[in-house]
């Protein structure tokens, strides 16, 4: 007879609302603890029973049967696998993360040659000489002023770098 | 998360050479992988025979298993090729020749496939049903509403929890003395 306080971690453990070291102790008993797994058991019965549609309950010894049919079979042995994979996720996150910060820090520097990087100054830069003969003259003044206008407070809202700036140059482009 | 990090301990464990951390895995899969089968298989004895297929089919495989999923989503997607397999296989046989199984696939959940649907079996189903429904009747109002808002419902404990006006410990306590009442009704069935 199991306590009643496994038990009832035991429902709990149904339901998925047990931490995991709670969790993982249970699972460890259960491979050993016989009684406890056949509460297990009768948990998951009644919970499929409880269900709408309770299609078909494995059997008693169903486990076991497939135990017996694993015992034949040659042992699985691929060690690290999974290991290997969760190194392999977070050395390739931080392989990405540092190619786009590089990405990024060249970009702006082959962009801005000679330029602090500041994008008030950058939007003067780009904007006040530009000759009206050039196709820039084409763009609507009003318009013009808006984006230079834009590009002089952005920063004020948080917006730095080289975003507010490439955003000015890809409107430009498409008019 | 906390159910997929204990998988992937388990099958590290197995890919380990560790046979007995696959019973455990079968242990928290059978119940899911049996009701999945059934819904395509309505024979209990077949359903039970492509739902033990799996997992030796998962077995098999999990040398290969690199951990890019989850592993209770590779294992649904091992179960459900094979029990696509044992209908097409049985769909050949000439006895059974008018189940085309790419025509199953059409219709949800594979319900053409129930016709293995006896009249002993609905009974049972009916007579089961009935019990069950009983048994909840009986259960005092705040443990079959607990019960009934989990595993009727799905909602959460906190879901609950806000429903009844109640804190979360109480919650799970009640579900857990739901469950232990409706055992005792249940025990001669899980004899």
């Amino acid at each position: 007879m199991i306590d009643e306080k496994r038990a009832e971690n035991l429902s709990a453990l149904l339901d998925g609302t047990l931490g995991y070291p709670q969790a993982r102790k249970l699972w460890k008993q259960m491979e050993t603890d016989a009684e406890l797994k056949a509460q297990w058991d009768r948990y998951n019965r009644i919970s499929c029973l409880l269900g709408s549609n309770p299609g078909v309950l494995p059997d008693p010894g169903f486990a076991a049967r497939v135990s017996a049919a694993i015992a034949h079979e040659p042992t699985v042995l691929a060690p690290r696998a999974i290991r290997r994979r969760v190194t392999e996720r977070v050395l390739s996150t931080a392989l990405a993360a540092s190619l786009a910060m590089v990405a990024v820090v060249v970009g702006k520097s082959m962009l801005n040659p000679g330029t602090s990087g500041n994008p008030l100054q950058v939007a003067q830069a780009r904007y006040a000489p530009l000759p009206t003969s050039t196709p820039v003259a084409e763009v609507d003044a009003d318009f013009q002023n808006y984006l230079v206008m834009h590009n002089e407070t952005a920063y004020l809202a948080g917006a730095q770098g080289l975003l507010p700036y490439a955003r000015v140059v890809s409107v430009q482009t498409d008019r | 998360m906390i159910e997929e990090d204990i998988d992937a301990e388990l099958v590290q464990r197995v890919q380990r050479g560790d046979k007995k951390a696959f019973d455990v895995l079968v242990s928290r899969y059978q119940y899911k992988i049996t009701q999945l089968v059934s819904r395509y298989i309505k024979d209990p004895h077949e359903a039970l025979d492509v739902a033990q297929e799996s997992f030796i089919k998962a077995y098999r495989a999990l040398p290969s298993f690199r951990g890019e999923s989850a592993f209770y989503t590779w294992l649904y997607r091992i179960t459900i090729n094979t029990a696509k397999n044992h209908i097409a296989t049985r769909a050949r046989r000439p006895s059974d020749g008018e189940i085309d199984v790419e025509e199953a696939e059409q219709f949800e959940s594979g319900s053409r496939l129930r016709n293995h649907e006896t009249p002993e079996g609905l009974l049972m189903t009916e007579e089961l049903a009935e019990i069950i429904q009983k048994a909840l009747n009986d259960l005092p109002d705040e443990l079959r509403t607990a019960i009934t808002l989990r595993e009727f419902d799905g909602l959460s404990y906190d879901e609950i929890a806000e429903v009844m006006s109640c804190p979360v410990g109480t919650v799970r306590s009640r579900i857990f003395r739901a469950r232990e009442a409706i055992e005792k009704r249940l025990k001669y069935l899980f004899a």
